[in-house]
């Protein structure tokens, strides 16, 4: 077994048994099955998918937040309300997410990934009486990962430091943020490997989501509710030359989505996430209905 | 059983607020009779394709607006008196993530922690 699997291992358990033995916690779970058609610039036909998602979040080292002076048996009193809902918590999250097709071949993002964080969060909500009031989202914490392609043919484990972040307002527009810092252990990546010997190197990811809300023809059945832009990098430190003359130093993927009205969406990516070997412009259209 | 959409004041202002002043739904294209099965992910702006992170962050930050605007706007007493707004935030705020839950889900939320003092 990998050693960051191992690792990983040893610091969910003695966690997981503390978040079981203290109050008050809180657990999450979260799925969803979507298909998805996507129209690859690099295929000449249309690609039926499933996008999945499955994750489970256990919360831990939580206070609770007690109740105002002006709270009474029958009333919550809001004097407190935003001491009330500003989080202070350490969380382990699992998670498991990819893109499947029927032929891998013609996955345009054949890049799943089984990852588990541990680390604390600080949440700040916004006050809606005071004018200039902003909402304050950090954390921050170890990633253990398993990335590979769709059927985890190919795959590396991921060892590192990571933080996030979250500015402006939720209903308006938003900008937040996800960085990582650490090792990969690419050893079982018959692509990498076949270039060169350098199995293990550093590694840095980010993320970023950029969320702005449209507010022209509103009313109008096709007009656009809001545009999101996300970002995802991941940039290998010191790549030895076949890396890079083969293109696998550096891996990025924006997606430009225009959301309307009743869940319609029409989505455009560009670029490669690690395990695609060539970029793409890929349009996805699609309907946000789950399956199950 | 499951909780059902209806024309209760618990349906009607999780309707009313995220239409205005949470400015997420088009009462338009999305009348309030039919508003039970819409979604969270519909909203105008759920984070669809960012990381489960990022989606957590979004829903803590818009569940306590949430919060706040119906004690601002509705006179709510405590459904039992252990209840708290932190409880309510912390059940609301999973609803917000889940792109998949529906306003009917959220409403359920409400009428959980609050009742509507007209009722």
């Amino acid at each position: 077994m990998n050693k960051t699997i191992i690792l990983g291992s040893l610091i969910l358990f003695p966690l997981l048994t503390f978040a079981n033995d203290s109050q008050p916690d809180s657990d999450d779970e979260d799925y969803a099955l979507r298909p998805v058609l996507l129209d690859s610039s690099d295929n000449n036909t249309a690609v039926l998918g499933l996008r999945y998602r499955a994750e489970k979040k256990w919360t831990f080292l939580e206070n609770e937040q007690k109740p105002g002076p002006d709270a009474t048996a029958d009333r919550f009193g809001s004097s407190t309300a935003i001491e009330q809902m500003t989080d202070k918590h350490g969380f382990a999250e699992l998670k498991l997410e990819g893109l499947w097709t029927n032929d891998m071949e013609l996955n345009p993002e054949s890049f799943s990934k089984l990852n588990l964080d541990i680390g604390y969060e600080i949440s700040i909500p916004d006050d809606i009486e005071k004018e200039g009031s902003q909402e304050k989202d950090f954390d921050f914490g170890l990633q253990f990962a398993l990335e590979g392609d769709q059927n985890y043919d190919n795959t590396q484990t991921v060892s590192a430091l990571q933080a996030g972040a979250m500015f402006g307002d939720s209903t308006d527009w938003y900008i937040a943020t996800v960085l990582a810092y650490g090792e990969v252990d690419a050893s079982k990546d018959d692509a990498r490997m076949a270039l060169t010997n350098v199995d293990t190197f550093d590694r840095v990811a980010a993320e970023v989501h950029l969320q702005y809300q449209l507010k022209f023809r509103e009313g109008r059945k096709y007009s656009p509710k809001s545009i999101a832009f996300n970002y995802r990098y991941y940039g290998e430190v010191d790549p030895p030359d076949a890396i890079k003359q083969a293109d696998l130093d550096i891996f990025q993927r924006g997606v430009v989505r225009l959301k309307f009205e009743k869940g319609l969406y029409v989505a455009v990516s560009e670029g490669k996430l690690p395990f695609d070997l060539q970029s793409e412009s890929v349009l996805e259209v699609g309907l946000s209905q789950n399956l199950f | 059983m499951a909780y059902e959409w209806k024309n209760n004041l618990a349906c009607k202002a999780t309707y009313a607020i995220l239409e205005d002043p949470l400015d997420q739904i088009d009462t338009i294209q999305v009348p309030q009779e039919k508003a039970g099965d819409y979604k969270i992910a519909y909203l105008s702006n759920y984070p669809d394709d960012a990381s489960s992170k990022i989606r957590e962050k979004w829903a803590r930050k818009i569940s306590a607006k949430f919060v706040q605007y119906v004690l601002k706007f509705y006179d709510v007493r405590k459904e039992k008196p252990t209840d708290t707004i932190s409880k309510w935030h912390n059940d609301t705020w999973p609803v917000f993530k889940d792109g998949d839950k529906t306003l009917t889900d959220l409403a359920a939320v409400l009428d959980k922690h609050c009742k509507f003092s007209d009722e």
